[in-house]
């Protein structure tokens, strides 16, 4: 049988979240790129992106710290993803800085949701089903920086993909008003209530829809609405953060040790009850 | 050509604003109309001294020192839904992010922010990727050690999942090519 995915093969800019606080979705994501036939191959030597603290300070720095990043990618191949938002952007950014000199790398860059919808694509990723979602309800949380840095994606108000993705693994999206709303992530260090204030809204708002699951495609995102959950004022919510690529693993009957479940912080296993498997 | 008595923008000599966009171009801050969309869109507004829209105008006006020092500028979660929505295309977000730098630069940016930013950068400048534990430790105790009491569950859950590591992480590329323009600060 031919795999979906095959002959596709990424440089894989991972960031540093994904080494750290952010496992999970390292595992995930290698292993539900596995299971679709596609190859991630690290960046020698990758740096950190900046994230939203160097280009503060110096954004002339900040340009050629992600130049070096895109100039390493571009040694090892064509087309680079990353699974996390903010990475997405400054690389992009930097491209677009780049291009404008006239001497960007010849990289091109993606996040990894948007490879993997482009590339393998949604019907085809139905059609590898094992395992599906059904009734699993699931509001899809996008963050600010995938359809700004990139409109040509997916609607920038109202973006669908997520939502068709989660379609596809047989799950049931729901209507949700938060998609685009921002976690506050960025500003949690020095501000931590406001940005407390802004999780909240997303939470709550999920928790009144019924949603059985949020799922994310950024670990810092993922970082406020799971981590700091229980840091929230008021009753406690009790959603499960899923990011996109466990969501996608289960559906193709990838173990839980595959998709990292067990290192989510708010407890997985309601999912995992829901859909039946052993939890 | 000006009608007698209305102030436009481009008419006044304002020093220094092309420092706020040098990255960005510049000319296109002058055709806000100042309608409020950043404002309305802004989901930090609410929390701030000035909206966005203020701080558009206020650089257009070449009241820069206002604008840096204002909390807006630092409570910009850099979300991008005042550029995406702006019917000017106004690059507001650099417009803050533009603030910053001038900020840093002339040595009047707040503590707490400082703090954060420059451990960030000159963490990861120096080691090539960030090490999460040292950030917030040293964040804490520039700023506030309560701030770690706070994070006790967090660090607990974190950590017996293994994903606080305990070591710091294998070292990028060799950053020294690099015009460093933050540790000097």
């Amino acid at each position: 049988m031919r795999v979906l995915g095959e002959g596709l093969r990424y440089v894989y800019y991972p960031g540093c979240s994904l080494h750290a606080t952010a496992k999970e979705y390292d595992i995930s994501a290698q292993s539900a790129c596995r299971a679709l036939g596609i190859e991630l191959e690290e960046i020698k030597g990758w740096n950190c992106c900046g994230a939203t603290a160097l280009p503060s300070l110096d954004y002339d720095t900040f340009t050629e710290l992600n130049t070096k990043n895109l100039q390493l990618a571009a040694k090892q191949g064509t087309s680079v993803v990353t699974p996390c938002n903010e990475c997405f952007k400054n690389l992009k950014d930097t491209k677009k800085t780049l291009a404008s000199k006239g001497n960007a790398p010849d990289v091109k860059v993606r996040h990894l949701f948007q490879a993997i919808y482009e590339d393998v694509g949604m019907e085809n990723l139905a059609k590898a089903v094992k395992k599906p979602l059904t009734d699993l309800k699931v509001v899809s949380y996008y963050g600010c920086l995938l359809t700004r840095t990139d409109p040509e994606f997916d609607d920038i108000e109202r973006p669908v993909k997520l939502d068709e993705m989660a379609e596809a693994l047989g799950a049931t999206p729901l209507k949700f008003p938060g998609k685009m709303w921002c976690c506050g992530g960025p500003v949690y260090l020095p501000e931590k209530e406001i940005a407390l204030n802004m999780t909240k809204s997303i939470l709550d708002t999920a928790k009144s829809l019924g949603a059985d699951v949020i799922q994310v495609i950024c670990p810092l995102c993922s970082m406020m609405l799971d981590v700091y959950q229980n840091q929230v004022e008021g009753e406690p919510v009790n959603i499960p953060i899923l990011y996109f690529t466990q969501l996608i693993g289960l559906a193709l009957g990838l173990s839980e040790d595959d998709l990292g479940l067990s290192l989510n912080i708010v407890s997985t296993k309601p999912v995992l009850k829901k859909l039946g498997a052993t939890a | 050509m000006a009608i007698s008595g209305v102030w436009t923008p481009s008419e006044v000599d304002v020093v220094g604003r092309e420092e706020v966009l040098d990255f960005k171009e510049v000319g296109k801050l002058q055709e806000c109309m100042q309608c409020g969309t950043c404002s309305a869109s802004c989901p930090v507004a609410p929390f701030a001294d000035f909206t966005p829209r203020q701080i558009v105008n206020m650089v257009n006006l070449g009241l820069l020192d206002v604008a840096m020092k204002s909390k807006m500028v630092f409570l910009c979660t850099t979300c991008y839904s005042c550029t995406a929505r702006c019917p000017r295309n106004i690059p507001v977000t650099d417009v803050m992010i533009g603030l910053r730098n001038m900020a840093f630069t002339r040595k009047v940016m707040p503590s707490k922010n400082l703090a954060y930013y420059k451990d960030f950068s000159d963490m990861i400048l120096r080691r090539g990727r960030l090490w999460e534990p040292e950030l917030v430790l040293k964040f804490a105790l520039k700023t506030n050690p309560m701030f770690l009491l706070a994070q006790k569950d967090a660090i607990i859950n974190l950590f017996f999942r293994g994903k606080i590591p305990i070591l710091p992480p294998k070292s990028g590329s060799d950053l020294k090519a690099i015009k460093n323009m933050v540790g000097k600060g």
